[in-house]
């Protein structure tokens, strides 16, 4: 028997869960909170298998409620609910200790392979997360690749720089305001971590970027 | 009780107004004789006028509103009649100094929207910016701090686009007073942002005192957030700065502020301290309005320490000047305290009485708020009936235009007449050119009226507009995700449930294509819901936000776009990144839209309170001066949403190369 809670605020979304494994014998639905506080209330004396944990809720954000929860127990699989889909929360959900993500508009089938998977100990995602999961995971490769990347005017003033131009002569040469260059020249320095502009060019031209 | 140190404060800010403006000195008796002489001459000159506004500053200055009033009467139509526009801007915003002293505030707001159309004609901007400070605290006074916020953003525009640095100076002033009304109206965090930038310029006239009271405000709204110990800190330097000063009023003021933050602290022997000492200083110079506030202040704490003699004696004092001086808020203050001392000395029916004339005071002063609500929806009529004219005015433009059109058309037909119908026509040609020119002229006219209105309205409604804006697409979208979201999937729940149940319904097209539109429906909420305030903004930042939507933008192949960010690890406060997120919309929008590029870069640098936003593409660029107006309607709401932010944007883009736009924002916390 694996019991299961579910928290949402939604009046409806419960009973639509609790009607989906009605049939199943071996899941049994421990009760429907609906707020964060009730939840931890409840946690309090019952430790449930599974945990259904709708993302945004009344009074505790989701994804802070998912820590709390991990932090005291850490048996319980606990499986994100949520209408949205985006990379940024799912990646925050399981880095908070979460197992799972399930989008609410799911399939019963989708719900009850959801609560397998967890329960062997893998983590699950539903087939719409995996797409958002891999779009994410190509932007980060490139971070990963650690590469420095100039915008375009940021390799234009670099480059006067190192012809030796001043901040106001590479205003007038480019049709840029002074202020404008001085504040890409602020970036380009913040971006290489150095303090000054000699500093600047030595480490541009260690990283071949002129 | 604040809110009285508020509108105190604003008094005391108005004195400092006159005295920038007027270099106030005390007047020998000899001066004032012969000003005196020159303004009782028989043909009166130019110099008459000028004599005129002097007697006014003198008499205000002095507290003599009433003197004052005299001469502004006289002075006018002798101004009127010379056409001495100048000095009868200046004499026009004397009055509406005045008459807002003597709290007659309809006849005051009179004066000073006479003089701002005034000046508008003559351009003398040093007046027009002290008559819209005058306006605004003219709807402070009336408790519309929003309409005073509108008024003073426009003063800040205009101070912003002088170069001249005796108009620049004004400057700290006009944020001052932004900070002060938006606390007044409960908005806290926004308030103390602008009384901080206030605080950020420096060298101008005046600066320490104005300092204090800057410190001031900021204790205050620290007080009404809670935040002890920010609001202890403001207070402190609030007195520290004020040792240097030692200007008696501001005195009165920092020792009220101290009492006050005492008697919220519980420690009432230190808090009766303060009072007495700003109620000493007040007396000795004969202010009422502060010693009225005062007073009551310290018969509260009195009655706090038992001591309910001292406590009587001073909130019969201070109630009788309340009543004089109209103060209602602390005339309803003291007769709170004088009930609760008959309560203690079980004088029943005098309680009674006293309550009674608590809740009627009360009333009153809660009566003059309903007022000015009131009033407000009149000014919103008013706004109403502006577009209104502009529509029309627009409308009986096409009318001439179709008009002229018509004409020359007929023109046409008649120039195909007789040789003798052409000398005839060629002079009614010749009259209808004329014509056409006044017409022309007209237009011209017509057309800048249209442009001046429409400014206007611009800068009354882009406030609320981008404020109420995205409260309420939070809201929807929230509505949408928990309501219709909700109802959507368990809808789609059960119908997965019931196939699951009776496999016989996979086979039915009636069902599957039920199943199907119900699940896209689903998804439509979740995408409108998305675009309308996309969840990851809210919950993880800025940051975070932008990546996502680069990554969404860059799956569908067509442009790839990149962010880094430096130095963002500490999340901006939650507004600022709305607004920004916003930007990044446009502009991503725009890039998809016109550019014709394949790749873009968006970079954040945050270093201390510097924020600079860079976004970059390799498109086809534009011509910035050609596209003024309607190709770009995307980039002026990026304008105006900078613009909001109070940062600084620069478009540069070259032809066929690409467009870098960059934007540089101050941020506070």
């Amino acid at each position: 028997m694996i019991s299961i809670l579910v928290i949402d605020d939604h009046p409806l979304v419960g009973d639509g869960i609790s009607m989906m494994v009605k049939e199943i014998t071996h899941l049994q639905i421990l009760t429907v909170c609906k707020t964060g506080k009730e939840a931890l209330v409840f946690l309090e004396k019952t430790s449930p298998d599974v945990i259904l944990l709708d993302i945004s809720l009344p009074d505790i954000d989701g994804l802070e409620l998912c820590t709390l929860i991990r932090k005291k127990n850490k048996q319980t699989k606990i499986i994100g609910l949520t209408s949205t889909n985006e990379a940024g929360i799912i990646t925050q959900l399981l880095a908070n200790g979460g197992n799972g993500y399930l989008l609410k508009n799911m399939e019963r089938e989708e719900l009850i392979t959801a609560i397998d998977e967890v329960m062997n100990g893998r983590i699950f995602l539903s087939k719409a997360a995996n797409q958002k999961i891999l779009e994410q995971f190509h932007s980060l490769k490139d971070a990963l690749k650690n590469k420095l990347v100039l915008t375009r005017r940021e390799k234009e003033i670099l480059k006067l720089l190192y012809e030796g131009l001043t901040g106001p002569q590479i205003a007038e040469k480019l049709f840029l305001s002074p202020l404008t260059v001085e504040t890409h020249r602020k970036n380009l320095m913040q971006k290489l971590n150095v303090n000054s502009v000699q500093q600047l060019l030595k480490v541009a031209g260690e990283n071949k970027l002129i | 009780m604040t809110h009285t140190i508020r509108l105190l404060l604003l008094t005391f800010i108005l004195l400092c107004t006159v005295s920038f403006y007027t270099t106030a000195q005390p007047m020998r008796k000899e001066k004032m004789d012969s000003l005196l002489s020159i303004i009782k001459k028989d043909n009166p000159d130019s110099n008459t006028v000028k004599a005129y506004t002097e007697i006014q500053r003198y008499y205000f200055n002095n507290g003599q509103y009433d003197s004052a009033r005299q001469y502004v009467l006289l002075s006018i139509p002798v101004a009127r009649k010379l056409n001495e526009k100048k000095r009868l801007s200046r004499i026009l915003y004397n009055a509406g100094i005045i008459y807002t002293n003597l709290t007659r505030y309809d006849s005051a707001r009179l004066f000073l929207d006479e003089g701002v159309a005034l000046v508008t004609e003559t351009g003398d901007t040093a007046v027009l910016v002290h008559t819209i400070f005058a306006n605004a605290l003219l709807s402070t006074y009336q408790s519309d701090y929003s309409g005073a916020v509108e008024q003073l953003m426009e003063a800040v525009r205009i101070i912003e686009s002088s170069d001249n640095p005796g108009i620049r100076i004004l400057l700290p002033q006009a944020y001052g007073k932004i900070g002060n009304n938006l606390i007044a109206e409960n908005q806290f965090e926004k308030g103390i942002e602008y009384a901080k930038k206030a605080l950020l310029i420096k060298n101008y006239p005046d600066e320490d005192r104005y300092s204090v009271m800057l410190h001031l405000d900021i204790s205050d709204a620290y007080l009404k957030l809670n935040n002890t110990s920010l609001n202890k800190l403001h207070l402190d330097t609030a007195i520290q700065l004020n040792a240097n000063i030692n200007n008696v009023q501001v005195n009165t003021l920092v020792l009220n502020s101290e009492g006050h933050y005492y008697d919220i602290a519980r420690d009432y022997q230190a808090s009766l301290k303060a009072y007495l000492k700003a109620y000493a200083i007040a007396d000795s110079v004969n202010n009422e309005y502060l010693e009225a506030e005062v007073g009551a202040n310290v018969a509260r704490i009195y009655l706090k320490l038992g001591n309910t003699t001292a406590a009587e004696q001073y909130a019969l004092e201070s109630n009788t000047t309340a009543i004089k001086l109209k103060q209602y808020k602390v005339a309803a203050s003291t007769y709170n305290t004088l009930k609760e001392i008959a309560v203690q000395k079980q004088d029943f029916r005098k309680a009674y009485r006293y309550a009674e004339l608590n809740k009627s005071y009360t009333d009153s002063a809660s009566n003059i708020e309903t007022k000015n609500n009131i009033l407000n929806l009149e000014a919103k009529y008013k706004q109403e009936k502006n577009k209104k004219e502009i529509a029309s005015l627009q409308l009986s433009n096409t009318e001439k235009e179709l008009a002229v059109v018509k004409r020359n058309r007929l023109l046409l037909i008649g120039g195909a007449g007789s040789a003798i119908l052409v000398l005839f026509l060629g002079m009614l040609y010749r009259n209808s050119r004329q014509k056409n020119i006044i017409a022309e002229k007209d237009k011209v006219l017509q057309e800048e009226q249209i442009r001046f209105l429409e400014r206007q309205q611009q800068v009354v409604s882009l406030q609320s507009m981008i404020n109420g804006q995205e409260t309420e697409r939070t809201r929807i979208a929230k509505d949408l995700h928990d309501g219709l979201g909700g109802l959507f999937s368990t809808i789609k729940m059960l119908f997965s449930t019931l196939q699951h149940e009776r496999k016989e319904l996979q086979q039915d097209p009636l069902f599957t294509k039920s199943y199907e539109m119900v699940n896209t429906a689903s998804e439509e909420v979740r995408r409108v819901a998305h675009n309308m305030m996309p969840e990851v903004l809210i919950k993880l930042g800025l940051v975070q936000a932008t990546q996502e939507l680069c990554n969404s933008i860059s799956a569908g192949k067509l442009l790839n776009v990149s962010m880094q960010s430096y130095g963002m690890d500490k999340r901006l406060n939650s507004s600022t990144e709305v607004m920004l997120f916003r930007i990044m919309q446009e502009l991503l929008n725009n890039i998809i839209k016109h550019s014709h590029a394949t790749e873009a870069i968006i970079q954040f640098n945050r270093d201390g309170n510097r924020l600079s936003v860079t976004v970059e593409d390799n498109g086809r660029g534009f011509n910035l001066s050609e596209t003024d107006g309607k190709t770009h309607a995307g980039l002026s709401s990026v304008e105006s949403r900078v613009s909001y932010l109070n940062g600084k944007l620069s478009i540069d883009s070259q032809q066929e190369i690409g467009t870098t736009v960059m934007m540089d924002f101050l941020i506070n916390e």
